[in-house]
């Protein structure tokens, strides 16, 4: 079937269902490749099933898909994945609000608050904000939610993400 | 006392993080490629999660029906190596309704972890 929309330039496909990606007014990271860094290359998040979903000038969504070998006896998405799903769009906030890929650096802490089990069955999202660059860090918040609730986060976090030297 | 590996199989994400039980009490991240983030270390995350999972290992072989993770705290301190992490959980206090634990992770030394965390378990009857 021919797409009658052609994608425009700086956007590039993002999932089927998902809205296309749109680089944020001021950025200048390259999308294609973030959402590789995001998706592809990066195993853990590979085996786990993440996708990007949305890039905003300081901020990044991700997707976590429900899966049974991610859960935890209640049937929802294993605590231990949320954490693994926080972690990563932190950094990927991190380095989008950075706008610089030679200064991103290493994920020095991450502090998660877990408000609720996830729901069994329901995929989440992931969204991460930067808060402010300063003193070699970058302050990233985020949180997990299932997507079908945004207002009510399951799990809060906050990351500091280090400047490379 | 439960053993590990049963509380392991029975945890579908542990079985994916691959866990096996190390000896006193310690729990082992055997290194799989799917560890790593995109750089050759293990990926922040699934260090975390590895810390989170030796805590609820931890309160589960000791005695608790279920634990929930209320709040963690992980600190990265080094790079991680793709080799074997282990990890090994400390209670701090263990209250009738709240545990608190302090869990290391390291790889060749002990002395030298990777990451520590600290956090907050809720004790629920099963």
């Amino acid at each position: 079937m021919s797409d009658p929309h052609p994608t425009p330039d700086g956007l590039i496909p993002g999932p089927e269902e998902a809205p296309p990606l749109r680089r944020p007014p001021g950025s200048t990271l390259d999308l294609a490749r973030l959402y590789l860094v995001a998706t592809d290359t990066n195993a853990a998040h590979k085996a786990m099933g993440t996708e990007l979903r949305a890039v905003e000038r300081h901020g990044a969504t991700v997707s976590l898909p429900w899966r049974e070998d991610l859960t935890e006896a209640s049937g929802g998405l294993a605590a231990g994945a949320l954490a693994a799903l926080l972690d990563h769009v932190c950094s990927l906030a991190a380095l989008v609000s950075l706008d610089d890929e030679d200064r991103f650096g290493t994920t020095m802490g991450l502090h998660l608050d877990y408000l609720e089990p996830a729901v069994p069955g329901l995929p989440v999202h992931g969204r991460a904000e930067c808060i402010r660059e300063a003193s070699g860090m970058v302050f990233v918040r985020g949180l997990v939610f299932h997507p079908e609730c945004p207002e009510r986060p399951l799990v809060v976090a906050v990351a500091t993400v280090a400047t490379a030297a | 006392m439960i053993a590990i590996e049963a509380l392991i199989a029975e945890t579908p994400y542990y079985r994916f993080l691959g866990l096996r039980p190390g000896p006193d009490g310690d729990l082992v991240l055997p290194i799989q490629d799917r560890h790593a983030s995109d750089q050759p270390v293990v990926h922040g995350g699934v260090l975390a999660a590895f810390l989170e999972a030796a805590a609820v290992l931890h309160l589960r072989a000791n005695g608790a029906a279920r634990a929930r993770t209320g709040e963690l705290t992980t600190a990265f301190l080094r790079p991680a190596q793709l080799v074997d992490t282990t990890a090994r959980a400390r209670p701090v206090r263990r209250g009738r309704r709240f545990a608190h634990l302090q869990i290391t992770a390291w790889q060749s030394d002990p002395a030298s972890p990777v990451a520590v965390g600290y956090g907050t378990w809720i004790l629920e009857p099963g």
